[in-house]
C-alpha cells in the first residue's frame, strides 16, 4: 500500500506539469508567415551581398518597421530584422545597399545590417531626432572605403556622413536657410 | 540608383566621389516654385556650391515626379512639370536645365508620368493617360549637354508597369516593361525588345516593380518583383510566376472566425430530414441513397486508398484535422479581405473592396453568419460576401460607429449595434430579450451600461478616479462553458464557484498606480476592486477574464524608498472568484430559490460579493496580450495564453500553475498534493521552455490571439494575427479523446482475423468431442 501511494504521489507529482504540444507535431500542426510588411518602391531592390558571387538577394523595408531579405528563387525570408519597438506606429524607413551590408534609416536611426544574414553591423550613436528622408551610399574615395550620407528632417534638414565601417557621424550640414514645415501625410 | 520618388516631397540626396548634393524644393504656395542645389564637399562637410532652378512643380501635387539618377558619376536632377508635358533635366554641379516635351500621340490627357532611373545617363519616363500607357526613353549627354529621346515604347491600353536596372556588368541600362499579359526587356539604345516572355493575365494592379537582368551567352532572362495594390508581392521569372508572399496580412485590421460548409448540398438535406415525419423522412433518405448509386464504382474503387492511409501513418493521413477542416479565418484590411483556411493555414480566397470614400482612416468590423461574411467600414459602407468564394453579395450603407456589436436578434441570429465613440449605442429593432444588455465605454473616460430592447437606456456609468482613465475593459468569452460549478477539494468538500455570465473586468491606470475593478454589468456594482501602487504605465498592461477567475499582467516599479510596498518587475496576478469562504456553504444566495440582480436577497440591494482569491506571481518578461484557450464543453483544463513582445514568442501558461490557492510558506498536505495538485508557492514564474506554442519562431508584433474550440473536447484553436500571422493547434490536457499515431491499427485487425479464424477452426473441433463426450456417458 505505501509502495502505491508513493507511486501515486509521484505521478500526480508530474501532474501540473502537463505538455500540450507533442514534439513530433511541432512544425507539422503549426504554420506561422514570416511577414516584411508591403514593400517600398523606394526601399525595394537586388542586391549582391558578396560581390565575388554573382548571387543577388531581394531587400525590402515596410512602413511597419521591418527590414528584411527574400531569396529570389523560392521567396522565402532570408533573415529580417525589426527597426524599431513598437510595430504598430507605422513610419518610413530608406535602406540603402553597401558593401557587404544594407543600411537603413528609420526613426529610430542609421543602421548597418551585414546583407547575407542580417546580423547588426553598427548603430549610429548620435540621436536621430526627426523623420529620414533618404540614406545615399558615397562612392569610394581614394581611401577605398564606402561611407554613407543620411538625410533627416528635423526642425531644419540635416544632411549627416557617417562612416561605413563604424557608424560614426563624420560631419553634420544643416540646412539653415529654411526651417521645415510639416509634410502633409497622406 | 532606382528612385522613384513620387510619394514624397521633393527632397533629393545624391553623392559623386568629391560632392554631397542635397537637393530641396521650396514651398512655394504661388505658382513659379524653386529648387535649389547644394553642393557639400564630401571631406569636411562645408558647403562648396549652391544654385537654383525655377521649377514650376506644384508642392502638394501627387502626381509630381522628382528624383536623382546617374549613380556616382554623374548624377542628375530630374522633374516633371505641373503641367505634365515637359520633362526637365539638370546635371547636379552645372546649373542648366535640360528639357523635352513628351510625346502625346494617344489623343488623351497625361494623368500620371513616373521617371524610372539607372547608374547611367538613360532614364525611362512611364506615362498613363486615363486608359492608356507608353514610356519614352531619353538620353543625357554631357559633354554636348543635351536631352534627346532615344525612343518610345509604342502605346498600349493595358497600363503596364516599367523598371529599370543596371545589368550584371553595371555598366548597361536595361528597361523593362511588365504588362498584362507579358513581360518584355529593352536595351537602352534601341526599342527592339531584347527578350519578350508571355504572362499569365491574373487581373492584377501592379504598383511598383523592380527587376534583375541576367545574360547568358546570347540570351536573356529577367525576374521581375513587383507589389500589387492590394499589398501583394509576386516574382515572376522570364515570365512565369515564381512565388507569392502575402504582405498584405501585416496590415491587417479585424478578424473573424468562419465556418464553411464544404458539402453544402449534404447539409441542405439533412436538415429537411430532420423536420419531416418518421416515414417521409425514411423515403427522402432511400431516395438520395437511389440517387447516389452511380457513384458506387468510384467509392469502391477509393475504398482500398483510404484504408491504408489509415494504416500507414504518414504526413497525409492527420485524421484529427477533420474536427477543424472547415475553420476559416477571415481577415478585412484597407486593400481587402482575405480568407484563410486554418487547418492549413493557405489562403483560400481574396477579393478586393469595392471603392469606397477614403478620405480617413475608418474603422472596420467583422460579422460572420450563415455563410455570409459582413464588413461593416465606418461611415462608408457596409459590403456582404460569401464566405465560401469571396464573391460580393450585397452593398449598402453604413453608418458613423467607433465599434459594432453582435446582439442576439429575435430570429435567432446577430443583429449589429454601432456604437459611436462617446459610447452611445444605435437605436434598433429586432432583439431578443437575451441581448438586452450591453456595456459600452466611452473612450477612455467611463464605462456605461446600457438596455437597448426598445431604445438605448443607460442605466449605471463607472468613472474610475479622479486622474485615471481606462485601459481596458474585458468580459468573459462569447463561448465560455463550465464544466463544474465548484472546486472538489481534498477532503471532499466543495468550493461554490462564483459564475456569473455578467461580469466586466476593468483596468485603469493614474499616474503611477493601477486599479483593477470587477463590475457586475447589469447593475454596475462593483464586486471587487485592487490598486496597486508603483506601477510603470508605459510597459504594457493586459488582462483577461473567463469563467470565474481573471489575470492581468503589469510591470511593478516601486521607488527604493522602503516605504514603498511591492516588488520590482513584471508581475502577473491571477484571482479566483467563490461564493463564499467556506466550503459546502453557497453563500448569501444559499437559501433561495430565484435570483434578480436588481433584487438579489431580501436582506440586501446588492448582489452578493463573491469571495476573491488572489496570487501574485513574477514573470522574466512582460506580457502585452492575454487569452484563454476554449474548447466545446469546458472540461479541458484551460491554457492561459499570453504574448511575449520582447522575444515575440506565444505561451500557453496551464491554469494549474496559475492556482491561486497554492500553499504559502508551507509545504502542501498530502491531500492537497494529492487531489488538487496544489504544490508550494513560489513567487517567480519561469516560462517553461515546453509552454511555448512558438517553438523556436520569431512571431513578430502579434495584435490578438484567438482562441476557437473543435468538435474534439481535447483540442482547441489559437490564432495569432497583427504582423505575423501565427496558427496552431492546443491539447492542454493531452489529446483523451483521439486515437494516437502510435496506435496499432493493423496488429488490431490481424488479432480480430487471428482470433475469427481460430475460432472457425476450432469451434467443429469442440462441438465433435461435446457430441462424442455425451456418447461415452451413456
Amino acid at each position: 500500500m505505501r509502495l502505491f501511494s508513493a507511486a501515486l504521489a509521484l505521478v500526480v507529482a508530474y501532474l501540473p506539469y502537463v505538455h500540450s504540444i507533442f514534439s513530433d507535431e511541432a512544425y507539422q500542426i503549426d504554420y506561422h508567415y514570416a511577414l516584411i510588411g508591403v514593400p517600398r518602391s523606394h526601399a525595394t531592390f537586388f542586391h549582391r551581398p558578396q560581390t565575388a558571387s554573382p548571387a543577388a538577394l531581394l531587400y525590402t523595408a515596410s512602413r511597419n518597421g521591418v527590414v528584411g531579405a527574400v531569396n529570389p528563387k523560392d521567396g522565402s525570408g532570408v533573415w529580417r530584422q525589426t527597426l524599431f519597438h513598437n510595430l504598430t506606429e507605422k513610419s518610413e524607413s530608406f535602406l540603402a545597399p553597401g558593401d557587404g551590408v544594407v543600411v537603413t534609416a528609420s526613426r529610430s536611426g542609421v543602421t548597418a545590417w551585414d546583407a547575407l544574414d542580417g546580423r547588426l553591423v553598427w548603430h549610429s550613436d548620435e540621436t536621430f531626432k526627426g523623420e529620414p528622408q533618404n540614406v545615399v551610399k558615397t562612392p569610394r574615395d581614394a581611401s577605398q572605403s564606402t561611407d554613407f550620407v543620411a538625410l533627416f528632417r528635423e526642425s531644419h534638414n540635416v544632411v549627416r556622413k557617417i562612416d561605413g565601417k563604424t557608424g560614426n557621424v563624420l560631419w553634420k550640414y544643416t540646412d539653415s536657410k529654411y526651417t521645415c514645415n510639416p509634410i502633409p501625410i497622406s | 540608383m532606382t528612385n522613384s520618388a513620387s510619394d514624397y516631397d521633393a527632397i533629393a540626396l545624391a553623392s559623386t566621389e568629391s560632392t554631397v548634393y542635397y537637393v530641396a524644393k521650396n514651398p512655394a504656395v504661388l505658382k513659379g516654385s524653386k529648387i535649389r542645389v547644394t553642393g557639400i564637399d564630401s571631406k569636411s562637410g562645408q558647403e562648396s556650391k549652391q544654385y537654383t532652378l525655377a521649377a514650376d512643380v506644384d508642392y502638394f501635387d501627387e502626381s509630381a515626379s522628382v528624383g536623382v539618377g546617374g549613380g556616382h558619376d554623374h548624377p542628375f536632377l530630374f522633374w516633371v512639370d505641373s503641367s505634365l508635358k515637359t520633362i526637365k533635366v539638370n546635371v547636379l554641379g552645372s546649373t542648366k536645365v535640360l528639357q523635352q516635351t513628351v510625346d502625346n500621340k494617344s489623343g488623351e490627357d497625361i494623368k500620371n508620368v513616373k521617371v524610372h532611373t539607372t547608374n547611367g545617363l538613360e532614364f525611362l519616363a512611364q506615362i498613363e493617360t486615363t486608359s492608356k500607357g507608353w514610356a519614352e526613353v531619353y538620353n543625357i549627354d554631357d559633354t554636348s549637354s543635351t536631352l534627346s529621346r532615344v525612343y518610345s515604347v509604342p502605346i498600349t491600353s493595358d497600363q503596364a508597369v516599367f523598371t529599370a536596372t543596371t545589368g550584371p556588368s553595371q555598366s548597361e541600362s536595361f528597361f523593362v516593361r511588365v504588362g498584362q499579359s507579358d513581360v518584355t526587356l529593352f536595351s537602352a539604345s534601341s526599342s527592339k525588345a531584347l527578350g519578350a516572355w508571355p504572362r499569365e493575365n491574373d487581373g492584377l494592379q501592379i504598383s511598383h516593380a523592380v527587376a534583375e537582368v541576367v545574360r547568358s551567352s546570347n540570351a536573356f532572362a529577367v525576374r521581375v518583383a513587383f507589389v500589387t495594390d492590394s499589398g501583394e508581392w509576386f516574382l515572376v521569372r522570364n515570365g512565369k510566376m515564381a512565388w507569392y508572399r502575402p504582405e498584405m496580412l501585416t496590415d491587417v485590421e479585424t478578424t473573424a472566425w468562419a465556418d464553411v460548409e464544404s458539402d453544402g448540398d449534404l447539409a441542405q438535406e439533412l436538415e429537411i430530414e430532420r423536420h419531416k415525419s418518421i416515414i417521409t423522412a425514411y423515403i427522402h433518405r432511400v431516395k438520395r441513397h437511389i440517387r447516389e448509386l452511380p457513384n458506387l464504382g468510384k467509392w469502391l474503387q477509393s475504398l482500398p486508398q483510404t484504408i491504408l492511409t489509415n494504416f500507414v501513418s504518414g504526413p497525409g493521413s492527420d485524421k484529427t484535422s477533420l474536427a477543424f477542416a472547415q475553420k476559416y479565418v477571415i481577415m478585412a484590411s484597407d486593400h481587402g479581405l482575405y480568407a484563410m483556411r486554418f487547418s492549413t493555414g493557405q489562403l483560400q480566397w481574396r477579393t478586393t473592396l469595392p471603392p469606397y470614400d477614403r478620405k480617413r482612416p475608418r474603422r472596420k468590423s467583422l460579422s460572420v453568419e450563415g455563410g455570409q461574411v459582413t464588413l461593416h467600414i465606418d461611415g462608408a459602407a457596409a459590403f456582404v460576401f460569401d464566405v465560401n468564394d469571396g464573391q460580393r453579395i450585397a452593398s449598402r450603407g453604413s453608418p458613423e460607429f467607433h465599434s459594432v456589436a453582435q446582439i442576439p436578434g429575435l430570429a435567432a441570429d446577430l443583429v449589429p449595434i454601432f456604437v459611436s465613440r462617446e459610447g452611445q449605442p444605435d437605436r434598433i429593432s429586432g432583439i431578443s430579450m437575451e441581448g438586452d444588455f450591453l456595456i459600452t465605454q466611452q473612450e477612455d473616460q467611463k464605462v456605461i451600461g446600457w438596455s437597448i430592447l426598445e431604445e438605448p437606456k443607460s442605466l449605471w456609468s463607472f468613472t474610475p478616479g479622479k486622474g485615471s482613465k481606462i485601459v481596458n475593459t474585458v468580459s468573459r468569452p462569447a463561448h465560455d462553458p463550465v464544466a463544474s460549478i465548484g472546486k472538489v477539494l481534498g477532503n471532499r468538500s466543495v468550493l461554490y464557484k462564483y459564475l456569473s455570465p455578467n461580469l466586466a473586468l476593468v483596468t485603469s491606470i493614474s499616474e503611477d498606480a493601477l486599479t483593477v475593478t470587477l463590475l457586475d454589468a447589469i447593475t454596475g456594482t462593483i464586486l471587487y476592486s485592487t490598486t496597486h501602487p508603483s506601477v510603470d504605465t508605459s510597459s504594457p498592461i493586459s488582462s483577461v477574464i473567463s469563467e470565474n477567475w481573471f489575470a492581468y499582467s503589469f510591470f511593478g516599479n516601486p521607488s527604493s524608498q522602503p516605504s514603498s510596498p511591492g516588488a520590482k518587475g513584471h508581475h502577473l496576478i491571477i484571482t479566483e472568484l467563490y461564493e463564499s469562504p467556506y466550503p459546502n456553504d453557497r453563500g448569501p444566495l444559499g437559501a433561495q430559490t430565484n435570483y434578480s440582480a436588481f433584487s438579489p436577497s431580501p436582506f440586501s440591494s446588492s448582489p452578493p460579493l463573491p469571495h476573491t482569491i488572489s496570487q501574485a506571481f513574477l514573470t522574466p518578461q512582460p506580457i502585452s496580450h492575454l487569452s484563454v484557450t476554449q474548447t466545446a464543453q469546458g472540461i479541458t483544463s484551460r491554457l492561459l495564453l499570453a504574448y511575449l513582445p520582447h522575444t515575440s514568442a506565444l505561451i500557453g501558461i496551464p491554469r494549474t500553475i496559475l492556482d491561486p490557492r497554492r500553499p504559502v510558506s508551507r509545504d502542501p498536505t498530502s491531500l492537497e498534493a494529492q487531489e488538487e495538485g496544489l504544490f508550494r508557492y513560489a513567487p517567480f514564474l519561469d516560462f517553461d521552455p515546453k509552454w511555448y506554442l512558438s517553438h523556436s519562431r520569431e512571431v513578430l508584433g502579434v495584435q490578438e490571439v484567438m482562441a476557437r474550440p473543435t468538435m474534439l473536447e481535447s483540442t482547441g484553436l489559437v490564432f495569432a494575427w497583427g504582423h505575423d500571422v501565427f496558427g496552431t493547434r492546443v491539447s492542454p490536457s493531452m489529446a483523451f479523446d483521439v486515437l494516437g499515431k502510435g496506435f496499432n491499427r493493423a496488429s488490431l485487425v490481424a488479432t480480430v482475423v487471428a482470433l475469427t479464424v481460430g475460432v472457425a477452426v476450432l469451434a467443429p473441433m469442440v462441438r465433435k468431442r461435446q457430441v462424442e463426450g455425451r456418447w461415452k456417458m451413456l
